[in-house]
């Protein structure tokens, strides 16, 4: 029953002394049954009292992720938790066996993860300068070998010019004997600059020289420079070299220079003046390379890693590594006290609001006694039960196991059904695969499906286990099943196999010829024998004759009206049945009846013709058939007159039975529209008379009465009437009536155009079949009379990948879409009131759950 | 039409824009940060807004300083993720958005340097929105030469041609033969305040003809109301504040000065320029824009700037005037809709924001009395679309 309708739902009021706050809350927390009332939604976070807790824990949470960030960095292995649960009770026995109250744990842990964070932070400085220093040097290097390369090698030779400042430049003609001259004078600036500035670093060296400058760069290739700073990103760093004229010492443009290096923030180094001192520079570099790399790694052996190794378990059986068992006990911590900031405080108490499941009260009892027994002279919380505050109906809550849960979701995302409302999940669970099957009805495909089902169910927890990408498939693997399996049944029926029908019974035609001299040459099929039918499904030979398609249609096209008209009354008939629950009359007598009878005046008696015309044998007399269309539209266009040619007898009975069915029909119409809102505003009225206190006395009288009697879901639900009607008690006679013209206009027009919607069972059914058809057509046709061949061979792999990624894929994605439609709208709008809200338990699993999963980078 | 094929292009960004509206605070949250008792109380607070993210890893006692930077980091970032999604015509007006803040930095650099500020504090100190790579470089700079500023740095940077301009203007203005000297001294006697005003100037007219000669029809309607509006402010300010200004002794140096700063756009110009020009009192500056739209009744309350020595914190300032009657505007214009005038609403109402923000902090950091008037001092955006 607690599918049926939500669960019955009680008000208690939670008192709980602060200073044992945290294991009841503990305690009741792990019960995953409680729904906590906000008492104030408005009240910011920040101002609540537990809200210093939950910041710490944020704030030990950023450093954990910033210890897990480094464990990722040097590559140490994390395993992730598998079962919250198990971790729960962990964490319980574990707090149980310290002996200060329990939640100074987390004090503990601060200071734990605190050391930690700040040894982490002081190594990773430490070894941050080693790279920096390292980076150094291997710039220092590059600047050596690349400005020789840039230099030329006969910057060295003539040493007496070196010793005076002058270079020789290759590639630029200068006059040489101008150099030997000495009337040029050329300074030099080496140094390594960030290539993304080199652009304009270049032409800023243009600028401030006049042009007199000469510049070229070239980029380091060595990616061993990395940023420390931001996660070990390469940096493109390149050596350059600027040779401009001017004498020693400082003038102008070096000034001016020096800044504007100063500005890019570039490493300037001298360039040795002789080989000698250049060769020795680079031994002397290398040493010291060698020598870093060695306390780089000295550090990181000593300090670092043992650091990053956390050896000391948290508890004792480890199965989940120890930064992740302290990241989901502070997601607790903080769950813990998030729920704690709904209470209110007053003095030294709290108090807060609940909603209980029917039969929880018990639960939450034994908890809270229990909190006395484990932890000896702490006070226990109290539960009392109370008339609910406030309008907020109770919350919604339905128990869903692994089956349904899919189903309740896809209810869920089109709206949460009001409180003790008829859950349309419930349906929904049988129809919507069925619905599903009609459109995507084929033999081949649908076995595919099902087969999918079968393993993922089957297989169900090696998957799970693995790292397979069939696990996110998991969920829906009920689904999929039936799915599947409906898809398969209805390709039965239609008896189509990927287009091509199967003659598992041996068809009831046979080849044969006609006398009639005309027609000889062409083949006709005869019946064998003049009571043989088809035991199952379509007889395969339709298959053979021209007029296939405009049979298949018609039959499909008035399966899918015939569903859809039997899952549309099906819809009215749950809101009869609300109506009643809820003690709704005036919906019962001026909604439900004129709705169920119109409709099934209309579509109703059109159902009823075409399985009438069914039963009929036409044989020998098929142009005396009527069309079920005609026969529909002249019901409307001209009522009276005998019907021609008649479905049954001489055409007056029928006449007079579909005059009779559109005056009742119509006669529904203003009994919907009217009554309804005239009633409900003299009601109005009379409220108003009664003046508001009466009312909210009512109110509270009603309540009180259901927690009295746990068990009273009638009164229960009268109240929830009471609630929803007393949201309206303001509201003027006008926007009622307007609300009921749309009411009935959307169900009259409804009426037709959802019945013409179902016929996309059809149409899918039809998009599905020539589909599957045209590939079979296209692909297979034209090997299939020889042996083996090539172009077998070429269309098989076409038609295999047609079928896989069209059909498979994209067609069930069409017809799950087109299933979802037809339940969102065409029957949920039937009854469904959509407008409850979910029943949030407060629950450490799930939270827990949330966060075990290591978070894509 | 522009209507029709508004979305094609700018669609996406402006529904980027509109999204983010829901990130203003409301009169509600001001009320609650009013009620902070302390800075991280209401950095506490802040983290509950849009604000959290930016907030997040600094310290509680965050200085009013690096709370402006960040706020305005997450101005920027927002911004830039705009700017990122659009195209055409719409890079182009967002880039033009930007280039009053490049001023506003380029300027802030200038006068910091000169004020011997180390240059790692100034750079701290930019502002985000209005970052460009050559702004490190200003630091080249020597003494007052401007001239050689721009022709080594800024000739490069989308402000170069407002900044040429500025010093030809400059120089135009020296008598007949000038010598370098002059020059020189000119660029000293020169405040960073002077160069910002005409560079905004500048900046203001210059983007004043991109709206009219490339925007589309509606985006021009909203945005030439708001930059004539905005050019007005302008004037108005420049005339208001060069009253009684000791620097600008003699009148025809005020009137030259005022003439050089007051843009040649807006509602004011040209039919009531000679009257602002000369005007020497408050009272005749109300005088000569009484023709305009409600600017007399926001000069009403001014304060008289010849008495500026009394102003203290609460008194209600003619930038706070202005700013309020801005607000409005932003307001209405961010409603609008299919026009570029939403983005620059939003960056005006979002720079409000963090001025109020800043204002609160000060406020609450001089733990002034809680009926003290200085906390009436915030102007909320949208606040006026209710009444």
């Amino acid at each position: 029953m607690n599918f049926f309708r939500s669960q019955t739902m009680g008000y208690y009021k939670l008192i709980i002394p602060r200073e044992s706050a945290w294991n009841v809350m503990n305690e009741l927390a792990e019960l995953d049954c409680i729904h906590f009332v906000d008492y104030d939604p408005t009240l910011p976070m920040i101002n609540r009292p537990f809200a210093n807790y939950i910041k710490r824990c944020d704030d030990l949470l950023v450093k954990l992720s910033l210890i897990e960030h480094e464990m990722k960095k040097y590559q140490k292995k994390i395993t992730y938790c598998k079962d919250v649960n198990f971790l729960i009770k962990n964490f319980k026995q574990l707090i149980k066996e310290r002996s200060k109250a329990s939640h100074t744990y987390l004090d503990e842990i601060e200071n734990d993860i605190d050391k930690k964070h700040q040894q982490l932070i002081e190594q990773s400085t430490n070894m941050e300068n080693l790279h920096e220093r390292r980076n150094k040097l291997i710039e220092h290097k590059s600047v050596l070998l690349k400005g020789e390369a840039l230099l030329g090698q006969s910057f060295f030779q003539p040493a007496n010019y070196v010793a005076e400042g002058y270079v020789n430049l290759q590639g630029k003609e200068l006059d040489d004997i101008k150099i030997l001259q000495g009337s040029v004078k050329f300074n030099y600036l080496v140094g390594v600059i960030n290539k993304e500035d080199q652009i304009r670093f270049k032409r800023i060296i243009f600028r401030i020289t006049k042009g007199n400058a000469w510049m070229n760069t070239m980029d380091i290739e060595s990616d061993q420079i990395v940023d420390t700073k931001n996660d070990d990103a390469k940096i493109i760093k390149s050596v350059f070299v600027v040779v401009y004229p001017g004498g020693g010492g400082s003038n102008v443009i070096t000034n001016k220079l020096n800044k504007i290096c100063e500005s890019f923030q570039v490493a300037k180094y001298t360039f040795p003046e002789n080989n000698m001192v250049f060769q020795e520079k680079l031994r002397q570099i290398e040493t010291e390379l060698v020598e870093t790399r060695n306390v780089h790694i000295l550090i990181y052996i000593l300090q670092l890693k043992p650091t990053l190794m956390i050896s000391k378990e948290f508890i004792k059986t480890p199965i989940v590594h120890k930064l992740e068992e302290l990241k989901l006990f502070l997601v607790k911590e903080k769950y813990l006290y998030t729920q704690l900031n709904y209470l209110r405080v007053q003095g030294s108490v709290l108090y807060g609001s609940i909603w209980l499941p029917q039969g929880a009260d018990i639960k939450v009892d034994q908890a809270l006694r229990e909190v006395q027994t484990n932890y000896e002279g702490l006070p226990t919380g109290q539960l009392q039960i109370s008339p609910p505050e406030g309008t907020r109906p109770p919350p919604t809550y339905f128990e869903t196991n692994e089956i349904t849960w899919g189903f309740q979701e896809i209810v869920n995302t089109y709206g949460m059904p009001r409180y003790k409302e008829i859950n349309p999940g419930l349906f929904t669970v049988m129809t919507f695969p069925f619905l599903f099957g009609v459109m995507f009805a084929d033999i081949g495909h649908g076995f595919c499906l099902l087969l999918l089902g079968i393993y993922l169910c089957v297989y169900n927890k090696e998957i799970k286990e693995s790292d397979s990408l069939m696990k996110h498939a998991l969920i829906v693997r009920h689904m999929v099943l039936m799915m599947g399996f409906w898809a398969f049944y209805n390709g039965w029926i239609y008896n189509d196999f990927m287009s091509v029908p199967i003659n598992l019974f041996g068809s009831c035609y046979e080849p044969g010829t006609v006398d009639d001299p005309i027609h000889k040459d062409e083949q006709v099929w005869v019946q064998k024998d003049e009571s043989c039918v088809y035991p199952f499904g379509i007889d395969p030979v339709w298959m053979c004759v021209p007029n296939e398609l405009t049979f298949m249609n018609s039959y499909k096209m008035k399966l899918a009206v015939i569903i859809g008209v039997i899952h549309m009354t099906f819809g009215i008939i749950l809101k009869g049945i609300n109506a009643i629950y809820f003690k709704n009359w005036i919906d019962f007598i001026f909604e439900f009846i004129p709705q169920i009878i119109f409709f099934t005046c209309t579509f109703g008696w059109m159902d009823f013709l075409i399985i009438y015309k069914w039963f009929v044998n036409w044989t020998g007399k098929t142009d005396q058939a009527p069309s079920v269309i005609t026969l529909m539209i002249n019901m409307i266009l001209a009522p009276a007159k005998t019907v021609d040619p008649p479905l049954w007898g001489d055409g007056q009975s029928e006449a007079s039975t579909q005059t009779a069915m559109l005056l009742i029909a119509l006669f529904c119409i203003p009994i919907i529209l009217l009554p309804k809102p005239l009633i409900l505003n003299s009601q109005n009225k009379k409220h108003q008379a009664q003046g508001p206190n009466g009312l909210a006395d009512e109110k509270k009288e009603l309540y009180q009465k259901i927690n009295e009697d746990s068990e009273g879901t009638q009164e229960n639900s009268e109240i929830h009437t009471e609630q929803s009607g007393g949201g309206g008690h303001h509201e003027e006679f006008g926007d009622i009536f307007v609300h009921q013209v749309i009411e009935t206009i959307e169900f009259v027009l409804g009426s037709i155009s959802n019945t013409a919607s179902y016929l996309r069972l059809w149409a899918l059914s039809l998009a599905h079949g020539q589909l599957a058809e045209v590939f079979f057509q296209m692909c297979l046709n034209g090997g299939y009379s020889y042996a083996i061949n090539f172009q077998l061979l070429i269309g098989y792999t076409i038609f295999s990948m047609a079928t896989f990624g069209v059909l498979m894929m994209m067609d069930v994605m069409e017809c799950f879409l087109h299933a979802l439609r037809l339940h969102w709208v065409e029957f949920q709008n039937k009854f469904f009131k959509a407008d409850g809200y979910a029943f949030e338990k407060c629950s450490y699993a799930k939270v827990m759950q949330d966060n075990a999963v290591p978070k894509e980078e | 039409m522009d209507l029709c094929v508004f979305g094609v292009d700018d669609g996406y960004a402006e529904a980027i824009i509109r999204g983010l509206r829901a990130s203003f605070l409301t009169e509600a949250q001001y009320q609650q940060m009013k009620n902070c008792a302390s800075i991280p109380e209401l950095k506490s607070f802040l983290e509950e807004t849009d604000y959290q993210n930016c907030l997040q890893a600094d310290n509680p006692q965050i200085p009013t300083s690096i709370l402006r930077q960040r706020l305005k980091k997450k101005l920027a970032d927002e911004f830039e993720y705009i700017e990122a999604q659009s195209t055409g015509t719409l890079t182009k007006y967002l880039f033009h958005l930007r280039c009053r803040f490049m001023i506003d930095n380029v300027v802030n650099m200038i006068e910091g340097l000169k004020n011997k500020i180390d240059i790692e504090i100034l750079l701290s100190n930019i502002d985000p929105l209005g970052w460009f790579p050559e702004i490190k470089n200003i630091k080249v700079l020597e003494g007052d030469d401007y001239s050689s500023l721009y022709r080594d740095v800024l000739i490069d940077t989308p402000i170069g041609v407002y900044f040429m301009k500025f010093l030809e203007e400059s120089i135009e203005n020296l008598h007949e033969n000038r010598t370098l000297n002059d020059i020189q001294n000119l660029f000293r006697e020169m405040k960073p305040e002077y160069i910002r005003t005409s560079l905004k100037k500048m900046w203001l007219e210059d983007f004043y003809l991109f709206c009219e000669q490339e925007l589309m029809p509606t985006s021009q309607e909203a945005l030439l109301e708001l930059l004539k509006f905005e050019a007005d402010f302008k004037t108005v300010q420049v005339i208001y504040n060069s009253i009684g200004n000791r620097d600008l002794n003699t009148a025809a140096k005020i009137i030259t000065t005022r003439k050089q700063l007051c843009p040649t756009i807006g509602n004011l110009y040209p039919d009531c320029e000679k009257l602002y020009l000369q005007a020497m009192t408050l009272d005749a500056l109300r005088e000569a824009v009484k023709g305009c739209d409600n600017y007399r009744d926001l000069l009403k309350d001014a304060p008289d700037p010849l008495k500026r020595e009394e102003f203290n914190v609460q008194t209600k300032t003619l930038d706070d005037i202005m700013y309020d009657d801005e607000c409005r505007r932003y307001a209405l214009a961010f409603d609008g809709q299919g026009s570029y005038g939403v983005f620059y609403s939003y960056l005006k109402l979002k720079e409000q924001e963090i001025r109020n923000i800043i204002w609160l902090a000060e406020m609450i950091s001089r733990k002034l009395a809680k009926n003290h008037p200085g906390w009436k001092k915030i102007i909320i955006p949208f606040s006026h679309l209710g009444k």
